[in-house]
């Protein structure tokens, strides 16, 4: 086929010229490293690539939040492992004062190092992490969410809700424990729930703010008269009664002020023990009687978290009362009470620890997952992104000799012609 | 004697004539459109008798036909695959550029700058200077997305142009051609004719390569053609005889057709090949385009914003829209003789004024009149109206006009609305908080089906037969006892409890409404789990949509190339073909040149001996 020596000429110019651009796009995508990232240049592989990007996302997000739980439960770990030196603190002190032989100088040293050990707990409860945010607030964001008040009372400002952070596809890790379950929620062994900072108190009032409430249990011959410390307020109250019939443990819900039904519950007790009971003429007042020795012992007023004595006690003497009313401590202040409390409040940090170790370990093992699944998609990524620097160079080589080719060849042809043979 | 004389002079004469035509051929070796001449070397009827001789029958040579090498299939074939080339020219080389500009660098690194500032927001809420990297990340990715769109729109409206440009060529092209077949009908068969012929073709290449057409000879004057557009019947005439049509495109690539005919009607037509069918194309994909990516971006703002409209700000107020794709087109009036534009500076739909607006300068200030014509708003240099405002930057005239026409919805409009960290809504709308001293592990949730903020105790007054209380947490009022159902639900007012797990007897648990803590991130953690699509409730997966558009998108273009591939090597198929016939090589004309200019020296040379033999004639005498 003839075509001319115009089109011969135009189609090897567009033939240099689409070389030139082959080899002007593979130098670039050299310079840059990289492969064409266009879905036009190859779908498959921008659709194999946009995904393993958007998973390498998804994972840098969950390891930022792992490493951000990491760090709070790393602080929080540290600060419950410094409540939990105080606790134990707090059980060698309780140990010390239950001792017999404890004398009053010790035991008021050992109150205000409990007292110094109170400061040191509320300074715990009120840490916070590496960026300043409160450890126990749970979702209120208070800085300072354990505060005293000015009669002593240790209030909880914050939330019982806990900050999660997404960090994985169907998980949510929390970052913490809040106050609320930290520092107000110490399981009692008898099944109540109570404050770190009220089992403190109890053991400071045990130790020595009370001196004359030392004993829990008053008896009296014949008759006795009971005043219940009216600040514990209404709410469920036990107490053992004993007469010359025997013992027993009676309950009821006492109204302030009103011991209607705490008098009823003994008197409905009173073919165990021998005792009767009435409202005194005081009206808050609850007055026993009985044939023989009668005694009133472990006043227990759920509710009631005071330092003060759960009852007053006197003798009767035909209804009269007879020398000083005695304070009762309340059956918490008991010595044993105060030591179990506290180991209470031992295991309590233990179990926080326990838990916080255990959202830590997992939040360790979740990041060793992300950061292996972070390298199988790095390494995907890579195999789709980056340019196989060796083939490119073999193409780019190729198509040099092509062009180079083409353009001698062109040369030689176009300068061969029949006019130099003309004469 | 003459015979010799007339044949040599005759073969002279034709081979003159072929030499010079072979000199034409070989200087317009690269003239554009020029068709090989041949010259046909017809044996002489016989040598014409003479005062000295009589007529011969049986001898001479006459080169008298010079013919222009022109077949008509190749030059159809060439001019459909210059048009189909020329339409992918346009439209594979506008498409990969604006591949590169959605692949790269654009809406799809911000939005994955936003997700990750709203997960580092949920793990500090409490922190300003985050939230400020969220504020940061959502005006990022609102001007990336906003100027993807003007991006988009500028190449349509710069398609447009080059559209109204390649149209005016046409017709400029079509009034040539409609001079030169009036030039070409008055020049008989004279030599002036192939030169016109060529012309005329190269206009008609140049015509089909701005838009398809069908080329047919005219039925009455076989050197003209008449032209059609397109290459299905019934199109209208473009060029009929000495007369051209008079075309005009719209900005979205659509032909009006007045043909050359007087008084026949306009016709419009889309057209598919040629420049002009590329550029329509083109426009139509990018058209396409836009909508898609003011879908996604429509998207985003709905997602994220019921998101939003869950969680509650610091100050308890549910959450805004985060993005608004709200938006006029300003268009000012050609007349306009003041230096003043309009610019829109705040949108919101749903409260400006509905439709078309215009602003007209009257006696000093601007009046704002809806689409009904009623005046609703003035001002001096703004005016502010609710849900829009607009200023008017430089010198007004009395009678300057814009007209602000919505295109509410377009990628382009779309803006982050929170400028304070504290709009931001990080936390939930509802706080439930089990009381500390819980011995059960039940978990309540708690759902408005209507109003209501104050903040409720919710106890287990039984957990064996499922009876709770509800109390006013301010007071200690009881709201309402009731027992929970099977599934442990129950509704109270406004409210829908729902207990999950084993509750024990005296649990009780707090319920805030509307006043989320400072480092409650319920609300960015939401937004933040926006990255990938929740399947339940379609929201989110913004990444991976926007790779679906690109992949289809991809796709076009990648289809695109192939098609202008293909089209380039139908064209040099066809070219090669029409080459064949029509091109010059020098070689051919190279050896025809040496042949021609032997013949001419044989006949120079027999009309020597001619003249030396009536010589001696003469001389014997």
């Amino acid at each position: 086929m003839t075509i001319g020596n115009a089109l011969f000429a135009e189609l090897n110019i567009q033939s240099f010229r689409g070389l030139r651009g082959e080899i002007s796009d593979l130098q670039g995508r050299i310079a840059s490293g990289t492969q064409d990232p266009r879905a036009s240049a190859d779908p498959l592989r921008f659709v194999r690539l946009s995904a393993a990007t958007e998973q390498q996302d998804t994972l840098g997000r969950y390891a930022d939040n792992l490493r951000l739980a990491g760090d709070r439960l790393d602080h929080a770990d540290t600060v419950l492992a410094e409540a939990n030196q105080i606790a134990q603190r707090l059980g060698e002190i309780a140990l010390r004062s239950a001792t017999d032989s404890t004398g009053d100088d010790f035991r008021s040293a050992l109150a205000a190092e409990v007292e110094q050990l109170r400061a040191a707990l509320i300074d715990v409860a009120n840490a916070t992490d590496g960026g300043g945010e409160s450890l126990f607030a749970g979702l209120s964001g208070v800085r300072a969410p354990f505060r005293e008040s000015a009669e002593g009372d240790v209030a909880y400002h914050g939330d019982a809700a806990v900050q999660r952070l997404r960090t994985s596809e169907t998980r949510s890790l929390q970052t913490g424990v809040s106050g609320a379950e930290a520092f107000l929620g110490v399981e009692r062994a008898d099944g109540q729930v109570g404050s770190v900072f009220d089992i403190v108190d109890d053991l400071a009032a045990s130790i020595g703010a009370h001196p004359g409430a030392r004993e829990s249990a008053f008896a009296a011959e014949g008759g006795l008269r009971l005043s219940l410390d009216p600040d514990a307020g209404s709410g469920p109250t036990r107490l053992t009664v004993e007469g010359p019939d025997g013992r027993a443990e009676v309950a009821a819900d006492v109204a302030a002020g009103s011991p209607g039904a705490l008098v009823a519950a003994i008197n409905a007790a009173t073919a165990e023990t021998g005792v009767t009971a009435s409202v005194a003429p005081d009206g808050a007042s609850i007055d026993l009687a009985g044939a023989g020795t009668i005694s009133v012992s472990r006043i227990v007023q759920e509710g009631a978290r005071g330092t003060g004595p759960a009852a007053e006690a006197v003798a009767l003497d035909a209804g009269t009362p007879v020398g000083a009313p005695e304070a009762l401590r309340p059956l918490r202040h008991d010595k044993q009470a105060q030591m179990d409390a506290v180991d209470t409040l031992q295991n309590h940090f233990a179990d926080l620890r326990s838990k916080v170790g255990a959202l830590g370990a997992a939040a360790e093992s979740q990041g060793r997952t992300v950061e292996n699944r972070q390298v199988m998609i790095r390494e995907a990524v890579a195999g789709l992104e980056d340019l196989d620097v060796a083939a490119a160079i073999t193409d780019l080589r190729t198509r040099l000799v092509t062009l180079q080719a083409a353009q001698q060849s062109f040369v030689k042809v176009s300068g061969l012609s029949l006019f130099d043979y003309l004469r | 004697m003459s015979d010799i004389f007339n044949t040599a002079f005759q073969g002279l004469t034709a081979y003159r004539k072929a030499l010079s035509v072979t000199g034409e051929n070989i200087a317009n070796v690269d003239s554009e459109g020029y068709h090989r001449r041949d010259v046909l070397l017809d044996p002489a009827g016989g040598a014409r008798g003479s005062v000295l001789s009589e007529g011969r029958s049986d001898s001479g040579l006459r080169g008298t036909d010079v013919r222009r090498a022109l077949d008509w299939l190749a030059a159809a074939r060439s001019r459909t695959a210059a048009s189909d080339k020329a339409a992918a020219d346009v439209l594979a080389p506008t498409l990969e550029t604006l591949e590169g500009r959605l692949t790269e660098g654009g809406p799809r690194e911000a939005l994955s700058g936003m997700m990750r500032a709203l997960a580092q927001a949920a793990a500090a809420p409490q922190n300003d200077g985050v939230r400020a990297t969220v504020l940061a990340a959502g005006e990022t990715l609102a001007a990336s997305v906003a100027d993807l769109g003007r991006d988009i729109d500028r190449m349509a409206r710069g398609l447009s142009d080059r559209a109204a440009q390649t149209v005016t060529g046409a017709n400029t092209t079509l009034e040539a051609l409609a001079r030169v077949q009036r030039e070409i009908a008055g020049a008989g068969d004279g030599d002036s004719l192939a030169p016109l012929l060529d012309r005329r073709d190269r206009l008609v290449t140049d015509l089909a390569e701005t838009v398809g057409v069908t080329v047919e000879p005219d039925a009455r004057d076989p050197d003209l053609v008449r032209i059609t557009l397109g290459d299905k019947p019934g199109r209208p005439a473009l060029l009929d005889r000495g007369s051209a049509a008079h075309l005009d495109v719209d900005a979205q690539g659509t032909l009006t057709v007045r043909p050359p005919a007087v008084g026949a009607p306009a016709q419009t037509h889309v057209p598919e090949t040629g420049r002009l069918g590329g550029l329509s194309q083109t426009l139509g994909a990018l058209r396409a385009t836009a909508g898609t990516l003011d879908g996604w971006a429509q998207k985003i703002a709905d997602d994220m914003a019921a998101v939003h409209a869950d969680g509650r700000t610091r100050a308890g107020d549910p959450g805004g829209a985060l993005f608004s794709l709200d938006g006029w087109t300003v268009r000012p009036a050609l007349a306009n003789t003041g230096s003043a534009a309009a610019e829109v500076t705040a949108a919101d739909a749903a409260t400006a004024p509905a439709g078309e607006l215009t602003f007209v300068r009257e006696s000093g200030v601007w009046r704002g009149y809806d689409a009904s014509g009623t005046e609703f708003a003035t001002g001096a240099d703004r005016i502010d109206v609710p849900g829009l405002s607009v200023t008017f930057p430089g010198e007004a005239a009395d009678g300057d006009r814009f007209t602000l026409a919505p295109n509410h919805g377009a990628a382009e409009n779309m803006r982050f609305l929170p400028t304070d960290p504290g709009q931001l809504a990080a936390g939930g709308a509802i706080t439930v908080s089990p009381d500390s001293a819980n011995t059960g592990g039940a978990t309540l949730a708690v759902a408005r089906t209507g109003p209501h903020t104050d903040a409720i105790d919710v106890r287990i007054r039984d957990a064996a037969t499922g009876e709770v209380a509800i109390h006013d947490a301010a007071d200690g009022d009881a709201i309402a006892t009731d027992k929970l159902d099977a599934d442990g639900r129950v509704s109270a007012g406004a409210l829908s409890l729902t207990l999950t797990g084993a509750a024990a007897t005296g649990d009780s648990y707090r319920v805030v409404f509307d006043s989320p803590g400072a480092a409650d991130n319920r609300t960015f953690a939401a937004l933040a789990d926006l990255a990938t699509e929740d399947p339940s409730s379609g929201l989110g997966g913004f990444g991976a949509r926007y790779d679906d558009i690109l992949a289809d998108f991809g796709a076009q273009v990648s289809a695109a190339r192939t098609r202008q591939e293909g089209t380039a090597a139908v064209k040099d198929r066809a070219d090669r073909a029409m080459a064949e016939v029509s091109g010059v090589d020098l070689d051919t004309e190279a050896a025809r040149l040496s042949s021609y200019q032997q013949a001419y020296e044989a006949n120079a040379r027999a009309l020597n001996v001619a003249r030396e033999i009536f010589e001696t004639l003469l001389n014997s005498m």
